[in-house]
């Protein structure tokens, strides 16, 4: 029954042949086997109503897609909000703690667990055990000890040398004004100790130094924190020693390190540099590294 | 298929009242054996039973079935002949001697039954491949892409197939039409 290939360009359809073919198709499976099949099936769905692997399965892609577009509407919604700048602020390395400024306020009643049992009691009078406090005595102490809403109190979680300097502070201060009510702590007033200022972010947070600042004015503003020379000052000895010869520069870079000013004199020594790149720099200099 | 997957009994009972007769049929034309048509189509139940956990909207459903109806005719073929290849034809304990359909039997006017036994004849003799190519078409209701889907070759070698399994019938019952 060998076919050219011209006898197979046809459709890949014959309404004839499939007239005919599905007058044949009489075969049916066997009754039994349908049963069988069916109730095979039936007992699967019911022994298995709701598989937790195949609902897992099926949650993968939807929870995947849902977490991927939350995720990104939230770095966006930041974005917007907070800026590209305080997103760049946000990489510079952490500000140092400000000497004396209060550490973060402490949470939770573990936390304020820990530290009553590492705060010592102030001193009581000799002879007297802390259960012989009276009633007015410990309210008394109480009232001195809770803290003040909004106050930071970073004798807390210091040692307890530092509390009882606070304590003691506290007795120096003018003695709060009593509540001619009687209502006890719930009357404390909060005038009675005024929350010290905390650190606003703003002043903690460290402007990153950006490359696009001009190199000199970053070093002006190192010598300005060291308490050397000003701008002003600095662009009038830079006036005056505008057309010196390269020996007067070098005198009075000497004279600066010799006034402890080596900011202003080391931005002097670029600035000559600068002017005078071939001029032979004195030994002092050149062993600074220059 | 996604309501059973979910528990609806009820669902798979739609599904297989659809379906069973031409995964029979598919079964039963390819071997030609009922015992043997029986139980693959058995299989091929009970596999799609035990799956439906992890089935998952991909093709056709009508595709899917044919695909697990394909490799595990195929399955088969292998346990039997694992030397012989996919010739089925020792696989049927059945072979009926196909008359040379150049032979015209002019005075014998055959009726439909007949004709359609003849087409049968036909069928038979087809080459595997060809011949379930024609029977996906038919009992399945595939397209080209679907038979290429099912029986994982590319579409031009299912549409060539199909092609020339037509062209076969088309000759051989030429002198009964």
């Amino acid at each position: 029954m060998a076919l050219n290939e011209s006898d197979v360009g046809g459709p890949e359809r014959d309404p004839g042949l499939e007239q005919l073919y599905a007058r044949a198709r009489l075969e049916e499976p066997p009754r039994e086997l349908d049963q069988a099949i069916r109730a095979a099936a039936r007992r699967e769905a019911h022994a298995r109503p709701h598989a937790l692997g195949a609902r897992l399965r099926r949650w993968t892609l939807p929870v995947s897609v849902a977490a991927v577009v939350v995720l990104s509407v939230s770095i966006v919604t930041l974005m917007r909000e907070e800026g590209a700048g305080r997103l760049e602020e946000g990489f510079s390395p952490a500000p140092e703690q400000p000497v004396g400024a209060a550490p973060a306020p402490a949470s939770g009643a573990k936390q304020k667990a820990v530290e009553s049992a590492e705060v010592p009691q102030p001193a009581l009078p000799p002879g007297r055990a802390p259960a012989t406090l009276s009633a007015t005595e410990r309210t008394s102490e109480e009232r001195r000890d809770a803290p003040v809403a909004g106050q930071v109190r970073p004798t807390e979680r210091i040692t307890g040398d530092v509390r009882r300097e606070a304590v003691a502070e506290d007795k120096k201060r003018p003695k709060r004004q009593e509540d001619p009510s009687g209502l006890g702590a719930t009357a404390t007033l909060p005038e009675a100790r005024p929350a010290r200022a905390l650190p606003a972010p703003a002043a903690t947070l460290q402007r990153v130094p950006v490359e696009a600042e001009s190199d000199s004015a970053g070093k002006r503003d190192l010598a300005k924190s060291e308490g050397s020379l000003t701008d002003d000052q600095f662009n009038e000895l830079l006036n005056k020693l505008e057309k010196a010869p390269p020996e007067i520069w070098l005198e009075k870079i000497a004279a600066l390190r010799r006034e402890g000013n080596s900011r202003t004199a080391d931005e002097l020594l670029s600035r000559f540099r600068r002017r005078f790149p071939d001029y032979p720099l004195p030994d002092a200099e050149r062993s600074r590294g220059h | 298929m996604l309501c059973y997957r979910d528990g609806d009994a009820g669902a798979f009972d739609v599904l297989y009242e659809r379906h069973r007769g031409g995964v029979y049929r598919y079964f039963l034309r390819q071997c030609r054996n009922a015992a043997v048509a029986e139980e693959l189509f058995q299989d091929v139940w009970m596999n799609l039973i035990r799956a439906r956990a992890a089935y998952a909207v991909r093709a056709k459903f009508s595709t899917y079935l044919y695909r697990l109806a394909h490799n595990r005719l195929v399955d088969h073929y292998r346990q039997r002949q694992p030397a012989a290849g996919s010739d089925v034809a020792e696989d049927c304990d059945v072979l009926e001697s196909v008359p040379d359909e150049r032979v015209r039997p002019a005075e014998v006017s055959l009726d439909l039954k007949e004709q359609a036994a003849r087409l049968m004849t036909l069928i038979a003799e087809l080459p595997h491949e060809q011949r379930e190519a024609f029977l996906l078409q038919q009992e399945g209701g595939l397209t080209i892409e679907e038979i290429a889907s099912a029986t994982g070759v590319p579409p031009e070698t299912a549409k060539s197939r199909l092609r020339y399994a037509l062209a076969k019938l088309r000759r051989g019952m030429a002198p009964w039409r």
